[in-house]
This record gives C-alpha cells, structure tokens and sequence, in this order.
C-alpha cells in the first residue's frame, strides 16, 4: 500500500512499468497463470455453475480476509475470526428461528461480533496483553458458546421470517452469475480500499503498523486505532456468518472453523506483512482467489485426496519466499 | 502502579465472565437432567434404600448431537441398575484434554468409566492407569484396543462399512458413478468404514464405479466446496456416500440447491439432526444409524457385571440401523424398545 501510494505519485510516467512494480504483480501473475492451466487442463474450471461456485467459496474467505486485515496491518493478529463467524450466524438464525424480523436477526449477529471484538480491543490495546493469546482465547469462548447454544446441532430454520430472510439472500446477480456474498464482497472491497487509502484512520493504521512508538509520539491515539481495527475485524466475520446461513439454509456449528488460518494465508500471499504496516486490498482479493481456485482445482485435476493438504501448504510457502526474494532484490 | 491495578481489574472481569459463561452451560445441563429424571425417580428412590450408589462417567470424545441417545441409555440403564451417572465432555476434540478429564476421574475415585477414545496409544497409559487404581473403565463407539479397557461397545467399522456399502448397492441399482466423502483421513475408525465399503462394492457390485474419494475435513465449508468441484468434474455422476457424519447433509446442501434431488443419491453415516431432516425432505436416501443408545445402555450394564467381578467380552458390536423415509420418525423409539426389550429378556 505505501509502495503503491509512491507510485501513484510519479504516475503517467510509464503506467505499464509502475503496473509491473506493484507488490501484488508477482502473486497477480502466478494467479493468471494457475487460471490459465485450469481453462486448459479441465473442461469444467471455466462452466458458469463452477465459477458461481468457486466465486462463493472465495468470497467468504475474503471478506474475513479484508476484516483481519485492519488487525494484521497495525501488526496485531486476530485468530478468533473463524469461530466469531460460526457464532454470529448462530445467534443470527437463533434469532430468526424466534420469529423476530430478518432485520433485527442481521443486526444481532453483527452485534455479536462488534461485542466480541470490543472485548478483543479492549484486552490488547488498554490492557495490554498481546492480542495472539487474547483471540486465541476468543477462539475458544466463542467456539463454546456455540456448543452451550446449539449442542453442535445446526439451527435450522422453520418460521416465516427465516423464509423470507433466505428469499433473499439466495437472490443471484448477472443472470445467475453472481451470488450475495460476491456482490457484498464487491461493495465491502471498494469501502475498505477508500478507507486505507483515502481517510485518515486508513492511513494511521498503515502508520502504527510501520512504526507504532513513532506514532505514539506523534500524538495519534495508537490504542483507539487498535481498538477499532479489532472491531472490524470481528464485524466482518460476523457478515459472512449471516451470509453462510444463505448458503446452508441453516447455522451450522461447523461453519467457519479453522477460516482463521484461510484468511491469514490469503492475507500474506496477497503480500501483506506479518510484522504489519503492508499490504493492499487489491493484494488479499488476489491472495483469496489464488486459495480458492488452488483448491478447487485441485478436485478438478482428480488430485489424489492424501496429497491436497501438502500441496496448498507448499503453495503458501512457496509465495511468501517468492515475496521475500523480490522485496530482498529491491 | 493505577496502570497495573486497572490491568488486574481488566482480568478478574475476565475471569468472571468465562466463569459466568462455564456456569451456564452447566446450568443447562443440569436442567436438562432434572427434567429427565422425574420417570426415574421412584426406581432411584429404590435403588438408593440399597445405599453405595456406584458412580459411572461418560466420557465422549466432545459435545456433539451423535452423543445425546449415547447418554440416555447411559441415563437409563442406570436409573435401573441403581447407579449415579455423570456426563464429562472435553471442550474440545482434543487429546490432551481428554487424558485430563480421566486424571480427574482417578483423583475422585469414581467407580466407572465408559469412555469414546479419541486415541488408541495417547490414551493407553491413563485409561491403564485408572483400571490400576479399581476403575473400571469401557470404551465405547470408538476403542482404545491397546490398553487395559475391559471391552469396546459400539460399531465394528469394517462390517458397518460392508453393511453400508450393501445399502449403497440397493439404492443404486447396482450401477453407475459414486463419489466417497471422508472427514479427516487419519481417523482409523473411518479409514475401515471406507476399506469394508470398498472391499463390499468391488466384489458386489463390479457396475458401481468408484470415481473420487474426497477429505472433507469434517467441515461443512469443505464439505460443499468439495461437493460443488466433484459436481463439475464428474457429469454423469450418481452418488455420494459419506462415511462421515457431516457429509451427507453437506452433500445435501449443494443438491439442493441445484435441484438435483432424486437425480443425484446420498447416502451416509450417522443419524444427526441434520440428516434426519434432509432424509425427511428426500435428498438423503439413506443414514446409518449406529446403536448409540444401545452403546450407552450396554456401557453401564457391563460395567455392573465388572464390578460383579463377572469378565466380559472384550468386544461387542452393536450393530447398524438402516434409517430411511420410512422409518425416520419411528427408528429411535424403535432401538430403544429392543435394547429394555432384551435386557429384560435376560
């Protein structure tokens, strides 16, 4: 993000040769080549039911991605989100299943989450514990409250307000081509890239990620920003809680688990920094769809089921050293 | 010095709300025994005028639907035979923390132990350390064969997964594509459900052809996004079987929401509420059903004769239920009355 505000200030100078500069061509470009080995490798890759499919999958990854994003940038982690999706859309459906309008369903389970990430900010950015054990926590409390209230069972729907809740969220886009989740995506990728880039909050996230005692001492209130971007990163798993009951006509206990590391993954292949202060919003949705099509085209290619898990944890290492090498040649 | 005094306030109100929150999951519990146990009742009151309650544990490998009718037969062979039940779930399905929840059990001395073993090797030394210290310990629905565990009570996976595969057979016709689904690939309990199933379609039904076996990882996202890549990659595909208990409702999601029902089958393991209602609806043609309730039963009636000092057989298999359209409001009360049925038979 800071590379590509450098180069937006000497553009018009050669548009191609910036395009080529940006962190995010490397992955852009393998990601253009695994698509193209797909088209060609399999019929299927390129139907329009596997890319509404495939782009669904994605979709959820990625909006966890964008959420934790806020948190990873400023060089927090957030570890709770996958579990924080599976209780938003339980609370959600609960809800609903008491026949309370769709509405006031949707504003609870962001509630849930803007609760539970108040209660992260709260613990690693005014007391001060390190956020990977305070949402390591989270994980679990959250995990457990969807066990207190569903057994594991799924909350399935039956009253008129979940009917019409699921109306309308199955709704598709584009002549079937595009579902809900894609569409929020859509608008939640182009709100976040504004903020990042174009507001003040955007750019002191980047700033305490890069330097947090510098921006302390600049007078900017380093632990409100922390605070907020735990909050984001909660609300945004609480979206797709409630956009996987669309889904799965159902909140599912088992939904979300281990997204965590899915949305991390596709955070650091998009080139963002663990150590915080970089990374795009352009970078996560090419780390995101790189995740998604890694994986369903490893069912297309009839990849033996023992060797799919080695073969996208080598992927992931295998991008950040291909980052680690470029940023090392600059 | 304030800094580190709020720090401190910050973390007993912590500790208070995870308290608080252990507290009422406990409290339901609890409530959902009380209203139990009223039928009981009186056979309890009978039980207790012949004073030494024993007190068995049930231990399954974490909270989960598949347990519930475990723990009632547990409850209730218990309420008959006189004993007190208790129901300790580990938080999560987690080795460590199921070895723990045995220690504890050997610290109170309690007088049974029916336990789901998450592992064989990891829990060999507690579970022989507890039946050192005068507990006697089962296992049950999955075994721990290289400890000391007096019996294993539950399904024996490769006949359940030949049973199965006989079912798949029938509701195919004896032909066409099958897609296999599997939660998690190292499971051994799983791993012969899917070797008895394949061994069972390979010499049976030569016609069904197997053409993908797929990790689902007991995820429901996996799950479908595995169901959706095998839909595209495999046209004339006309089944899925799940040897796990999330995949057949996951399966489910995604043919329904194609409007493929009746064009593409699915069967699987287990009888979750989830599956029930797909079977319901018809997307599910068939769910084995495991005799959980008979596990549960058997569980305590094996660990009276144990403490009888009778021996018992070291392994028991309690066999399948096939669940379809058919029988799916009927088969539970069904399993119930044939295991009260035998018991008293004896």
């Amino acid at each position: 993000m800071t590379k590509s505000i450098d180069s937006t200030g000497r553009a018009g100078r050669n548009f191609l040769l910036d395009l080529l500069k940006q962190k995010e061509m490397g992955v852009f470009l393998a990601l253009v080549a695994i698509v193209a080995f797909l088209v060609c490798k399999t019929d299927s890759f390129a139907s329009k039911d596997n890319l509404f499919a495939v782009s669904r999958q994605i979709a959820y990854v990625a909006i966890v991605a964008l959420g934790i994003f806020f948190v990873i940038v400023t060089s927090g982690i957030d570890l709770s989100v996958g579990s924080l999706v599976c209780l938003s859309g339980v609370i959600c459906a609960l809800v609903l299943q008491g026949g309370h309008h769709p509405l006031l369903a949707v504003l609870a389970g962001l509630l849930t989450g803007a609760v539970a990430g108040a209660i992260n900010g709260l613990l690693v950015s005014y007391v001060g514990v390190t956020s990977f054990i305070v949402t390591l926590g989270m994980l679990s409390v959250a995990k457990g409250a969807v066990l207190v209230l569903t057994h594991g069972d799924s909350v399935r729907g039956s009253t008129e307000q979940f009917s019409t809740f699921l109306d309308f969220g199955k709704r598709t886009f584009l002549d079937g081509r595009l579902s809900m989740p894609v569409v929020v995506l859509l608008v939640l990728a182009v709100i976040c890239y504004i903020v990042l880039r174009y507001t003040v909050f955007g750019r002191r996230l980047f700033a305490v990620g890069g330097n947090e005692q510098a921006t302390e001492l600049s007078g900017i209130n380093v632990r409100g920003i922390k605070f907020f971007s735990f909050v984001i990163a909660s609300v945004a798993s609480s979206i797709v809680g409630i956009l996987y009951i669309f889904q799965y006509n159902s909140a599912q206990s088992s939904a979300g688990e281990g997204m965590e590391m899915d949305a991390i993954a596709a955070a650091v292949i998009g080139g963002t920094s663990l150590l915080g202060g970089q990374g795009s919003v352009v970078g996560i949705l090419i780390g995101a769809i790189m995740m998604g099509v890694i994986r369903n085209g490893l069912v297309l290619m009839k990849v033996d089921a023992y060797w799919q898990k080695s073969i996208i944890g080598a992927i992931i290492v295998l991008a950040a050293v291909i980052d680690i090498l470029r940023s090392k040649r600059k | 010095m304030m800094k580190k005094a709020w720090g401190s306030v910050w973390v007993s109100l912590l500790l208070v709300g995870i308290l608080g929150l252990m507290g009422c999951g406990q409290k339901t519990e609890t409530k959902k025994e009380g209203a139990n146990s009223k039928q009981s009742a009186k056979q309890e009151a009978k039980a207790d005028a012949g004073k030494g309650k024993k007190t068995f544990v049930m231990v399954p490998k974490v909270v989960m639907p598949y347990y519930e009718p475990c723990f009632e037969g547990f409850k209730d062979a218990a309420a008959k035979y006189g004993a007190e039940v208790e129901y300790l779930p580990p938080n999560e399905m987690k080795l460590p923390l199921q070895v723990k929840v045995i220690e504890d059990l050997i610290a109170r001395k309690v007088d049974g132990i029916a336990i789901s073993a998450l592992d064989d090797i990891g829990l060999k030394q507690v579970i022989n350390d507890a039946m050192a210290a005068g507990i006697k310990v089962v296992t049950f629905d999955a075994p721990a064969p290289s400890s000391n565990a007096l019996s294993y009570i539950g399904t024996i996976n490769e006949a359940a997964g030949a049973a199965a595969a006989e079912e798949m057979i029938k509701t195919m016709g004896g032909e066409g594509e099958l897609a296999i689904l599997q939660g998690g690939l190292v499971s051994s309990n799983l791993n012969q459900r899917f070797e008895g199933f394949k061994k069972t379609i390979e010499t049976k039904a030569p016609n069904i052809k197997i053409v993908a076996r797929e990790d689902t990882e007991g995820k429901i996202d996996t799950t479908v996004a595995k169901v959706e890549a095998l839909l595209q990659v495999h046209p004339n595909l006309k089944a899925f079987f799940g040897v796990s208990a999330t995949d057949a409702p996951g399966a489910a999601i995604v043919i329904e929401e194609q409007k493929k029902v009746g064009k593409i089958l699915i069967g699987g393991f287990d009888d979750t509420p989830d599956t029930l209602s797909a079977i319901r609806k018809g997307t599910v043609s068939f769910a084995l059903a495991q005799q959980t309730y008979k596990m549960g039963w058997l569980s305590v009636v094996k660990l009276c004769e144990a403490i009888e000092g009778k021996t018992i057989e070291k392994e028991i298999n309690t066999g399948l239920l096939v669940v379809t359209k058919e029988n799916v409001d009927s088969y539970m009360s069904e399993m119930k009355a044939n295991v009260e049925k035998s018991d008293a038979a004896k």
